[in-house]
């Protein structure tokens, strides 16, 4: 469905994103997961076509290209993290308006998803709620039946409740329409919750990309003694050495295999929740506490 | 999906546009229908022009500040880019869509001014041609400078208001004449009167000056995908405005003191002839030739009795320079800065010097400095005309025009094409149909008339309240000649009705 290759992307001496690559299935929920200010929003951005990478190419739907054409973007549901609607406009307006750039706009669709998401046609987007811009965001991205929906941190900025609501219509458009969609978010609990693959960005680079079980599996922590000495076995990769209340605990991703068959003795191996693994793959490397 | 965006442009802006409608087309319904029922006179393309001058730049800078400082500062923009349309049909569009609205303003505007003015002026294809080139090609010029000002975001206020005080710098400490320069130059005082030339050069300048602004607009507006504009576009902080207000101040005290610095030295001819009398002087540059002197002499006494006539405390000083190479009937006046006076130049040298033509010439030229030139619009601008012929022949004030028999024979072949009251409100018009020399003739019947029916006493007392007084040279002039026409002044200084005095005037030429 969607496969980012080598996409990079400078702001004057800044790289924001380094070599990026992403692979998205048809049907899934896949959650691109980040710190803030790692690069997350810069990449959808590219894959929107808003700006140009400097490198790198992006293949969707089938067509390979430097960047999303016009055609590609008719086929996007695109959510951004702010909603900057016309504050004039009524939301059956903006609907009419949006719906002006999509050959395959359904209105009947987005009436539905109006009353669905219990908003009110007539209201002025000006006198709209945070939540409720959200999922006007989300009407006007689902009424067009995009192939691939995209969300920018869509939930930035709304309370538990909305966003709870939020991420179940994403997820239950995902399971009834078939709908293929790539989130970006840096709330743990809410990709846990939606997705079913992964990627980690972190300082505009690639760290994991990759199923959650799989992450779980394949990232442990393992507590030694402050003073024991430990040499990170073959085929391990050393995401986070921390030392905290005189206990020193070393986080490493290996394959399930590998953790197997390796044997740390005088140290207590655990595995870790997506939080902890997060934490790990983007926190500092070292750590002294 | 440009009609989508059209449209949502239509429909966001409509109120103004509507507004921009209403203004404009109100303000030359007004000025039409003014020049219609007599509350204004002179030519109704003065009153384009006026539009021209001040509602089609307001109508730019509302369009730029709807059109695209409101988009970058709300940052709807995000919004738009987002969708499936490219960045720079969004901006073209918007380009266009401007462009569309400000065209149909100006070119209304003309199409008011061309219905009501077919009666009244002489509207030839080249004529209208000319008027919608100079409208045209000043709106799209200031069209692209303020749709430039739209992407300068928060910034554009302070740059407009440098322009601004770099213009009036240029203008006040350098000799360069901008107020005659490319676009500036299209809407001179020739702008409701020439009907046959093109002003080819000032409307390639203007051309060039707006393609140069659309580009830089376009770039400014696409740069770094748009990211310069949208930062531009962002709300003034508090310490930027501070630092503006600054700027801006800082600005204005530099100009006060450089413009006090460079107070221009008075135009003078070192070495000249001077002849003054009480409230006149004459200078001619000569090397003592008698001739010169003489003319000095008798040009300075002529002057003297006109201010006295007039009754008129002084009369802009007059200098005379040498033009060997002219025809004897060939004159020319240099314009000087500031009104510093009437700067001629002749070939008073020649035997056969044309002195009687050159001093009538001469006594116009510092009539209409003297009023600022506002003896020369219409409608007084008869008076004007007509004066030195007066002047020359007061001897035989009380005779019939008859008896002059040139000057009447052109009168009355200026009369048989036809001579309508409207025609002295429109002498222009009127000039132009019979020509100069006839119309001169007519006018000069006219003070003749004015004298002869109504005595020496109010002839004087209408002069004097056109060509004499205390004339302003600002809005102050404007506004005396709104509130006091000049047909109001004649039926106070002889107690005529317009009507009845043309049907005077008309009897005396055919007499």
């Amino acid at each position: 469905m969607l496969q980012l290759r080598g996409l990079s992307r400078r702001f004057g001496r800044v790289a924001a994103v380094e070599d990026v690559s992403i692979t998205v299935r048809e049907g899934e929920i896949y959650g691109f997961l980040g710190v803030n200010g790692a690069g997350k929003t810069t990449t959808l951005r590219m894959l929107m076509g808003i700006i140009a990478p400097d490198a790198g190419t992006i293949e969707l739907l089938g067509q390979a290209a430097r960047r999303t054409t016009l055609k590609q973007k008719q086929r996007i549901g695109y959510v951004s993290q702010e909603q900057t609607f016309y504050p004039w406009m009524t939301c059956r307006r903006l609907g009419a308006f949006v719906g002006g750039f999509y050959p395959t706009w359904d209105k009947a669709e987005f009436d539905r998803l109006l009353r669905v998401l219990e908003l009110p046609p007539e209201r002025k987007v000006s006198q709209l709620s945070g939540g409720m811009r959200a999922k006007l965001a989300l009407a006007l991205a689902l009424a067009p039946r995009p192939a691939l929906l995209i969300l920018d941190e869509p939930t930035a900025g709304l309370d538990p409740v909305a966003r709870r609501e939020f991420l179940e219509i994403i997820t239950a458009q995902a399971r009834n329409h078939g709908r293929t969609t790539l989130f970006s978010s840096h709330l743990i609990d809410e990709v846990e919750r939606a997705a079913e693959r992964v990627g980690i960005i972190h300082q505009g680079r690639m760290r994991y990309e990759g199923g959650i079980a799989e992450l779980c599996e394949q990232v442990r922590a393992v507590r030694l003694s402050e003073t024991a000495e430990l040499t990170v076995p073959e085929g391990f990769e050393l995401w986070r050495d921390e030392t905290r209340d005189g206990a020193r605990t070393i986080v490493l991703r290996a394959p399930g295999a590998a953790w197997d068959a390796t044997q740390f003795p005088d140290a207590e191996v655990r595995r870790l929740s997506l939080e902890d693994a997060f934490i790990a793959c983007v926190g500092s490397a070292t750590a002294q506490v | 999906m440009i009609w989508t965006l059209a449209r949502k442009e239509l429909h966001q802006h409509w109120h103004a546009f509507g507004l921009l409608v209403l203004l404009t087309f109100g303000a030359m319904g007004v000025v039409a229908g003014a020049a219609q029922f007599g509350g204004l006179s002179g030519s109704i393309f003065e009153g384009l022009r006026m539009i021209l001058y001040t509602i089609v730049p307001l109508a730019c800078l509302v369009l730029s500040h709807r059109l695209v400082a409101l988009e970058f500062r709300d940052k709807t923009q995000l919004f738009l880019e987002a969708l499936p349309v490219s960045r720079w049909r969004m901006v073209a569009l918007k380009y266009l869509f401007g462009c569309a609205v400000i065209f149909f303003l100006v070119a209304g505007a003309l199409a008011i001014s061309a219905i009501f003015g077919r009666t009244s002026e002489l509207l030839t294809p080249r004529f209208l041609a000319i008027l919608a080139a100079r409208s045209l090609a000043w709106t799209w010029f200031f069209y692209n400078l303020l749709f430039l000002f739209g992407f300068l975001g928060r910034y554009r206020f302070v740059f407009g208001l440098f322009l601004y005080f770099g213009y009036l710098a240029l203008d006040a400490l350098t000799d360069v004449r901008i107020s005659e320069w490319g676009p500036f130059a299209l809407l001179n005082e020739r702008f409701a009167f020439e009907s046959h030339e093109f002003p080819v050069a000032a409307l390639r300048t203007t051309a060039l000056l707006a393609l140069g602004l659309m580009g830089l607009s376009l770039g400014l507006g696409l740069a770094r995908e748009g990211s310069v504009a949208a930062l531009l576009g962002e709300r003034m902080s508090h310490r930027e405005k501070m630092f503006c207000t600054g700027l801006v101040i800082a600005g204005l005290a530099l100009f006060g003191t450089a413009a006090e610095r460079t107070l221009k030295v008075p135009y003078d001819l070192p070495g000249a002839i001077e002849e003054a009398r009480s409230g006149v002087v004459v200078k001619v540059a000569s090397a003592g030739d008698k001739r010169a002197t003489e003319l000095a002499a008798r040009l300075a006494d002529q002057l003297a009795s006109v201010r006295d006539y007039l009754a008129v405390s002084e009369l802009p000083p007059v200098f005379i320079v040498a033009r060997p190479k002219f025809r004897p009937d060939q004159f020319e006046r240099i314009k000087l800065e500031d009104e510093q006076g009437v700067l001629v130049g002749a070939n008073f040298a020649a035997l056969d010097f044309h002195e009687r033509a050159f001093a009538m010439w001469l006594l116009r030229e510092v009539l209409k400095a003297r009023t600022f030139d506002r003896a020369e619009r219409e409608p007084s601008k008869w008076v004007l005309d007509g004066f030195p012929l007066f002047w020359a022949s007061r001897a035989e004030v009380a005779t019939p025009v008859a008896s002059a028999a040139t000057l009447h024979e052109g009168a009355r072949r200026a009369a048989s094409k036809g001579f309508s009251p409207a025609d002295v409100e429109q002498w222009l018009s009127f000039q132009k149909r019979v020509g100069a020399e006839d119309a001169s003739a007519v006018a000069w019947a006219g003070l003749r008339t004015l004298a002869r029916r109504h005595g020496e006493n109010a002839c004087r007392d209408f002069l004097r309240d056109v060509l004499g007084g205390d004339i302003r040279h600002d809005a102050r002039a404007v506004a005396r000649d709104l509130r006091d026409p000049i047909r109001r002044r004649l039926q106070r200084a002889a107690r005529v009705s317009p009507t009845q005095f043309h049907a005077e005037w008309c009897a005396e030429i055919a007499s």
